[in-house]
């Protein structure tokens, strides 16, 4: 038998699990976050143009570079900067290889972990992985699919990258900055494929 | 009358040696697996292995739970033992280290940057520098090192990580290190006691366990912790070796008492069995004290299987005597002691063999065994037969005796045969395994087991701590001359590590250079006046003003006349700990070592690092691979072991001949007993076990112990069922004793017994059928 005061409580039981259920549902509603991650992940590989503009204390005019950005689902990325001094970071896995002044060093990423904050950033987004990118940093979405930024601020307490700010339109990314302290920044403008 | 003076006599010695025995001093540390080394070097190699820096390390692994968790957990528990004063240094790369690491590096940056010379700072060398930054920042990532382009525009920052990037830091995760797979948090600690004193090692590892017990439980955490490093090892060998030592000796003397009252079925005759097995155990403690000053617990895990041998003597006594009537004592005194006395000496020239071995254990072992064997057989002849009781008898064990003669004669019509069947089987084993019959790794003397070791060898290797490895070491006569010498060799090393030959490399003068190139540096370093004015020409074309580099002149004006990085400006980085674990000082002069990454290859050709080293570096440089060169070490012993061991059994042949004045005699008191140690040495083989140090031993103790057999069988025996009988318990006791250790899981305990334990037994029954036709058994 069924006194009145646990009736009411059953009763509040189920009103708690009616709720959760709709927020449950609500959650699983598609925020244009999650419709990004799926444009993403729909592309399996690309390469654009990149001119990028770093700044930083002491610079009398924004140090500028111009290059090559690929990627190939799900884990290879390759940036190469064409001008003004040729260098090539390439990334397949955890492989790291770094090209410069004629000198090619193979790494393991996870031995560099402020250029895997920029990969992970990069092929996380660009391969939809929505979740994994929001276990790594405090992810903000503004504006419209049509029209939008990305801020991703690394969680981990001794990332040397503040912020990495992306925005597009769609599935095209149009600018990648990356936040260094003290006010140092990269802006990267992305062009169109290259045209070879 | 003169039975009485043997008592007294035997009795005031007893006293002696139980006196030595209560105040000598004890050890169950890894000593006695460390050979003594021959030469300086090798002495100074393994102080350093006991003593040094690196033997205070104690590497801790947490497992289990979540990354976050086992970052906490790695946190709190530092915590804990950096407030305790056992450690001198606990480290886990935590953020405030990190920090402090790349603080000290920053600030002292034109001191330790390999680029700082008169050139890097002319217009030119400017230019340079500075147009090589902007193009690094302006590369992919680059722009990380944006922020300190005002301060340091020509980049030394990264020249100076450039050189530590030889010695590969842990990898991080959640603020704390982790293992190369991540799945572990480590943490380093080092202990302030050094890491032979085993006792302290085990209050820190205690200290260590229960700090993370509590860090667990406060976090409601399931996760695990795992220890290794020297102090680790020292500390679950001496728990091993106690363990075995106890269980060894209880198991075997309960099964040895076993035996004795199944035959002789009275407790007199029991009690009076172990008089001479405890006066030999006394006596053989006491030399060891005497002679060594320190008793190894492994050379009392050997004394077991001294009671095995010592027992024989009181069980042909009884046997073969049967009753204690003056007539049959005297007996047996008359005909069957000089049997005894020869088997006796035998043995003495068997142990005697191994007093000159160069590991303490052995040495022990045969000096502990030779007094032993003495003290009992001569108990056994002056003091046992005063002491049984005037109606003394044990059990009349003629029908075993006649049961076994039986078996043996039947055996005997096929001896020639057999004899050609076991000695070619065992050559043809032999021969099958001729090019690997010996295992020649010092590691497989060391109770540390496989798995332990791996562990090792992972963490340290994830902690980029140096283990075993190769490595340089250079002497020199003080601190400064050693760091002096370490830069030299750094540069020659610096080129191998261009060439690919070695894939990176440690050394001391990296964080803290000498004072000499200290000052060069400075000397380097333009006044600020002078180098503002090189600035203006030098920036021309580039995006910099001199007024956004004032920073630059300013850190540069502070590096000229800062007082140069000494020893203490390290505490609180972890490049203290580096440090001290690489410079060293070694009596009256300072080792420098630098511990040597292999290339991609994963093999370092030393010739080639020699070479490059004999080019550019003059001071003497010692290239060492401790592992080959421990193994070489273990070589040459077991080279020795193997011709200290044909020395015993030339000195036992010596014996017999002069005591047997036969050679057909003597060939048949030797043949069982060669027949014997092939047949072991050949199943050893066949089960797969490669022959170490201890099996050469094991086969000198079953020729020591088989010689008994082959003398009695070869003397004949007035009643040779009693003989027979005699022998066969002396034997089974034998066979228990060393069977027992067969098991244990000391490596070195293990090979004697899976030797010897075999041998006697198949020592008694070559012995038996190869023996003369006795004439036939008498009625009754």
């Amino acid at each position: 038998m069924i006194s009145g005061p646990r009736r009411r409580l059953a009763a509040l039981a189920a009103l708690i699990t009616l709720g959760l259920g709709a927020a449950a549902a609500h959650a699983a509603a598609p925020t244009p976050f999650t419709r990004l991650m799926g444009l993403f992940a729909a592309r399996r590989h690309g390469e654009v143009t990149f001119l990028a503009r770093t700044y930083a204390r002491g610079l009398t005019r924004p140090l500028v570079s111009s290059g090559v950005l690929g990627y190939r689902a799900p884990d290879h990325l390759e940036q190469h900067t064409l001008k003004p001094v040729p260098s090539a970071l390439i990334v397949d896995g955890e492989r790291l290889t770094v090209r410069r002044g004629g000198h090619t060093r193979r790494l393991d990423l996870r031995d560099y972990p402020d250029i895997a904050i920029y990969v992970d950033a990069m092929r996380d987004t660009l391969a939809g992985r929505g979740a994994r990118l929001q276990r790594l940093f405090a992810v903000g979405f503004t504006g419209t699919l049509a029209h939008w930024q990305l801020t991703l601020t690394p969680l981990r307490s001794d990332a040397h990258v503040r912020q990495i700010r992306l925005a597009g339109a769609a599935a095209d990314i149009r600018s990648i900055e990356i936040l260094a302290p003290h006010g140092a920044r990269t802006l990267m403008r992305i062009g169109p494929p290259p045209a070879s | 009358m003169k039975g009485r003076a043997a008592l007294w006599v035997w009795a005031g010695l007893a006293g002696l040696a139980a006196l030595i025995v209560a105040r000598a001093r004890y050890s169950a540390d890894l000593s006695a697996f460390l050979p003594r080394a021959p030469s300086e070097r090798e002495r100074l190699l393994i102080e350093q292995l006991r003593n040094g820096v690196a033997s205070r390390l104690l590497i801790v692994a947490i497992g289990g739970a979540d990354s976050a968790t086992r970052a906490r957990l790695s946190r709190s528990l530092a915590g804990a033992l950096r407030a305790d004063g056992q450690f001198a240094a606990v480290e886990n790369g935590s953020a405030a280290t990190e920090r402090r690491d790349g603080a000290f590096l920053f600030a002292h940056r034109y001191l330790l940057s390999p680029a700082v010379t008169r050139q890097r700072f002319s217009v030119a060398g400017l230019h340079a520098a500075i147009s090589h930054t902007l193009a690094l920042i302006a590369s992919p990532g680059g722009v990380l090192a944006a922020p300190s382009l005002a301060s340091d525009p020509t980049g030394e920052m990264l020249a100076v990580l450039g050189t530590l990037g030889g010695s590969r830091a842990p990898r991080r995760a959640a603020g704390v290190w982790v293992s190369r797979h991540g799945r572990e948090a480590l943490l380093l600690a080092r202990t302030r006691a050094a890491g032979s004193d085993t006792d302290a090692q085990a209050r820190a590892i205690g200290a260590i366990r229960t700090a993370f017990a509590r860090a667990a439980a406060l976090a409601h955490a399931h996760a695990t912790l795992q220890l290794t490093g020297p102090g680790v090892f020292a500390v679950a060998a001496r728990a091993r070796i106690k363990r075995a030592v106890m269980r060894l000796s209880l198991l075997s003397g309960v099964l040895i008492l076993t035996l004795l009252a199944l035959t002789y079925r009275s407790l007199a005759a029991l009690g009076l069995a172990l008089v001479p097995v405890a006066s030999g155990a006394l006596a053989g403690v006491a030399a060891v004290a005497l002679r060594f000053g320190v008793v190894q617990g492994v050379t009392l895990g050997f004394g077991v299987t001294l009671i095995g041998e010592a027992v024989d003597y009181s069980i042909y006594l009884f046997i073969q005597s049967r009753t204690a009537a003056a007539a049959a004592g005297a007996d047996w005194t008359r005909t069957a002691w000089p049997t005894v006395r020869l088997g006796m000496l035998t043995s003495v020239c068997g142990f005697a063999a191994l007093l000159p071995s160069a590991f303490p254990g052995l040495a022990q072992l045969g000096l502990y065994s030779l007094a032993g064997v003495l003290a009992a057989g001569l108990t056994t002849r002056f003091v046992l037969p005063r002491l049984l009781p005037a109606r003394f008898a044990v059990r009349d064990l003629r029908p075993l005796g006649a049961r076994a003669g039986r078996l043996l004669r039947r055996g005997r019509a096929a001896r020639a045969l057999l004899v050609v069947v076991v000695a070619l089987a065992a050559a043809v084993v032999l021969y099958a395994h001729r090019g690997h019959l010996w295992n020649r790794e010092l590691s497989a003397l060391s109770p540390v087991p496989q798995a332990a070791q791996r562990l090792d060898a992972r963490l340290r290797a994830a902690l980029g701590a140096p283990g075993g490895g190769e490595l340089v070491v250079l002497s020199a006569p003080g601190r400064q001359a050693a760091l002096r010498a370490a830069e030299q060799a750094s540069a020659a090393l610096s080129a191998l590590v261009e060439r690919g030959v070695l894939g990176g490399f440690q050394s001391p003068s990296l964080y803290l250079p000498s004072r000499a190139l200290q000052r060069r540096r400075q000397h380097a370093l333009p006044p600020p006046a002078v180098l503002r004015r090189r600035l203006r020409r030098a920036l021309a074309g580039l995006p910099l003003t001199p007024a956004s580099l004032a920073p630059f002149v300013r850190a540069v004006a502070l590096a000229r006349s800062a007082p140069p990085i000494r020893r203490a400006d390290l505490a609180g980085t972890s490049f203290a700990t580096a440090v001290d674990g690489l410079l060293v000082r070694e009596g009256p002069h300072w080792d420098a070592l630098l511990p040597l990454r292999a290339p991609r290859s994963g093999h370092i050709d030393l010739g080639r690092v020699r070479a490059g080293l004999a080019v550019s570096a003059p001071a003497r440089a010692t290239v060492l691979d401790l592992k080959r060169q421990a193994n070489a070490l273990y070589a040459t012993y077991l080279a020795g072991a193997v011709r200290y061991s044909l020395a015993g059994l030339a000195a036992i042949a010596l014996l017999l001949a002069v005591a047997l004045r036969s050679p057909v005699r003597m060939l048949r008191v030797v043949l069982p007993l060669a027949l014997a140690v092939l047949t072991v040495a050949a199943g050893l083989l066949a089960c797969g076990v490669r022959l170490t140090l201890l099996h050469v031993i094991g086969m000198l103790l079953i020729v020591a112990v088989g010689s008994n057999y082959a003398l009695f069988f070869e003397r004949g025996s007035s009643d040779p069922p009693l003989t027979l009988a005699s022998l066969l318990i002396a034997n089974a006791a034998t066979v228990l004793g060393f069977g027992v250790l067969a098991f244990s899981s000391v490596p070195v305990l293990r090979d004697l017994g899976q030797t010897v334990a075999p041998g006697a037994w198949l020592a008694l029954v070559f012995a038996g059928l190869l023996a003369r036709e006795p004439p036939a058994p008498a009625p009754g």
